[in-house]
């Protein structure tokens, strides 16, 4: 992988203890854990948009919180400009956090009602004390609008998220995430609630800032047609491990998992004339408590082996950077 | 004969801003054994306008005008003591957001069971059995009767909600935005078995989305609505072949496609219109790129029918 990674995640996993009754806690010593994220490692470049795609519950939201340290992990480190994130403490990471941040799924509850736009937008720049005077950072806010193309700024300036349509209130959730210039966003679910005519004007602004400004973004989300338009390398999470990775094109046209293979095929394409049967996989997504033994997908998997019930397959590089962990494409178990 | 012919319906919520044309002039049919699809964005009047053939609008919502034929019944004449033996019993519906539409504190399968011994004369086992096949057929194990709402998957309730639906073998269901909230799989999973049920049940259907390749899957005719009005209504194939209003044509170019190497995804500019205030003329002309002539924004284009059978409220429909 490419040395000028501007983020690079290893080993990084999360498990959440599951709170247990009276009864079973005075009987059991065994502590159970959601294995939300296990041991997940990838590299993000500059100006580059990795599609993390997973259906809900395979971890791809923890991950993105995990990833800019809005949560703290149980092992594993997030390399940011060759420091390691993890490690930072007090005025460091605070430093540390100009230069990533996120955009959350639903701008209608990630916005402040009580607060104007200009105040969403200037918290950030108050509170890392960026901007020498009022009209310095009015001049930033109203810069940051007009990147995320609400304009004229002046005339969104003063008034309530209340005010605008879903698509103008992501809008304002993706100025706030730039006006401190970050070079690495999250970008969790950006147009899953919004309406389909306004998810392309947002999937457009995406690019159009990566192309202008160099941000490198994680992008998360169900919809596998979006991840293609966004990424330039797609990763696949089932259950908290990722099964798939590879450069874009290459992934959406030669995926190899089973599990993404039913993933791609089961989007809906909008032509009738190619109505097909589509392979709809049994089941549903396995509780992360008790993750099956060996691979993960062995229930689920339509080509399962002996050998997927006792082992678990790493993830292998068959060439090209396509990471796959799937026995199938393992020479030793051929 | 249509199964069910809708006439210009005009469905209106009386607000204190004023009345919000919620439906405006819509008229559709569905024959027996097929399937229509509405789709628009939120707020086009989709939802609307099947629950005003439901009667189950809510407060401030009323029927100004138009007519509801089902099996050659107008269904406005009829009091509401008789509109109760239609519903469920000829015609049901899936609610939008089976996370919620459930009630949390009855178990599955007794909420299944009400709907059977409210509309047929059975004995309460005879609806528990008859509940426990339906579970089973639309792939639910039947020991869930037991379960409570909380206990299933996402899937498994909306699995629930469409036996629901079925419970008194309907001729019509109604099914609003029955994938929306479900994972790629499981949306797969629930529209390839409505397909089957449809096809199994001689069952007519709504189906209501925002997702225009659902419909491209499951139905066999299309009416897109835009702004509470009717843009486009055809059959599905050629609404995708040859799609003439520029709102249908704009649908579809901001659809990711996941096969498309490097696409371009082109957006409809701004936001829908308010409904209580909607644009002069044809709704769509401050959005349409196509929008250059006076006649957009001051006359009002009626649907026309440009080829067989394929409708478009548009005053260049065929031309550009």
């Amino acid at each position: 992988m490419s040395g000028d990674s501007l983020i690079k995640v290893k080993n990084l996993k999360k498990y959440f203890p599951v709170s247990k009754g009276f009864l079973s806690s005075v009987f059991s010593k065994k502590q159970l854990n959601v294995h939300a994220v296990d041991d997940i490692s990838f590299e993000i470049g500059k100006s580059e948009t990795l599609g993390l795609a997973g259906e809900s519950g395979s971890g791809k939201t923890t991950t993105g919180r995990l990833v800019i340290r809005l949560i703290d992990p149980t092992s594993g480190s997030v390399f940011v400009q060759g420091k390691d994130v993890m490690a930072l403490k007090g005025t460091e990471l605070k430093s540390m956090r100009r230069n990533f941040q996120i955009i959350f799924q639903d701008p209608y509850e990630s916005l402040n009602p009580g607060m104007t736009i200009f105040d969403t937008i200037e918290e950030p720049l108050a509170i890392h004390g960026v901007g020498s005077s009022p009209s310095e950072r009015q001049a930033m806010v109203k810069e940051a609008l007009e990147l995320a193309q609400l304009v004229p700024a002046e005339q969104f300036l003063y008034r309530y998220p209340h005010e605008l349509s879903g698509g103008q209130r992501q809008r304002v959730c993706i100025a706030r995430a730039l006006v401190l210039r970050p070079e690495f966003l999250v970008a969790d679910e950006p147009v899953s609630s919004l309406d389909v005519s306004i998810r392309a004007q947002i999937l457009n602004l995406l690019k159009e800032l990566q192309a202008r400004l160099g941000v490198g973004y994680l992008y998360i989300s169900h919809d596998l047609g979006s991840v293609r338009y966004v990424s330039q390398k797609v990763a696949v999470m089932y259950l908290g491990k990722i099964v798939e990775f590879a450069e874009s094109n290459e992934f959406f046209e030669n995926s190899l998992h089973p599990y993404t293979k039913a993933l791609v095929a089961a989007v809906p394409v909008p032509d009738p004339s190619t109505r097909k049967v589509r392979v709809a996989l049994a089941g549903e997504i396995p509780s992360p408590i008790n993750p099956p033994p060996g691979c993960r997908f062995h229930p689920r998997c339509p080509q399962v082996m002996n050998i997927c019930k006792e082992k678990e397959p790493a993830l292998k590089d068959l060439g090209k950077g396509h990471l796959v962990a799937c026995f199938l494409y393992h020479s030793e178990t051929k | 004969m249509a199964l069910l012919e809708v006439n210009n319906l005009q469905t209106y919520f009386y607000t204190l801003k004023g009345p919000v044309k919620a439906v405006d002039n819509v008229s559709f049919s569905v024959e027996k054994g097929a399937a229509l699809g509405l789709a628009g964005e939120s707020g086009c009047g989709k939802t609307t306008a099947a629950l005003s053939v439901l009667r189950l609008l809510p407060f401030p919502g009323k029927v100004v005008s138009g007519n509801i034929v089902f099996d050659g019944q107008d269904l406005a004449e009829i009091p509401e003591e008789e509109m109760r033996k239609y519903r469920w019993k000829r015609m049901s519906i899936v609610f939008q957001g089976a996370m919620n539409a459930l009630n949390p504190v009855f178990k599955i399968g007794e909420q299944i069971s009400e709907g059977i011994l409210l509309h047929e004369n059975v004995s309460e086992s005879e609806a528990r059995e008859r509940s426990e096949e339906l579970l089973q057929l639309v792939g639910v194990d039947k020991s869930r009767y037991d379960s409570y709402p909380h206990e299933l998957s996402g899937g498994m309730r909306q699995r629930s909600m469409i036996a629901m639906a079925l419970a008194c073998n309907p001729d019509l269901v109604i099914a609003d935005e029955p994938a929306t909230a479900l994972d790629v799989i499981v949306q797969a999973q629930v529209l390839k078995l409505m397909k089957e049920l449809q096809e199994k049940l001689k069952l007519s259907m709504i189906l209501i989305t925002h997702d225009l390749s659902i419909i491209a899957e499951t139905c066999d005719k299309v009416a897109i609505m835009y702004a509470g009005k009717m843009a486009e209504y055809c059959d599905a194939l050629s609404l995708f072949k040859k799609p003439l209003h520029p709102y249908t044509r704009g649908l579809l170019a901001a659809f990711p496609d996941v096969r498309a190497r490097d696409a371009k995804l082109s957006s409809i500019p701004g936001d829908p219109p308010d409904l209580i205030d909607p644009p002069t003329g044809c709704r769509f002309h401050p959005r349409c790129s196509y929008a250059k002539f006076p006649i957009c924004s001051n006359e009002e284009p009626p649907v026309r029918e440009i080829s067989t059978r394929h409708y478009a409220a548009c005053h260049f429909a065929g031309e550009i």
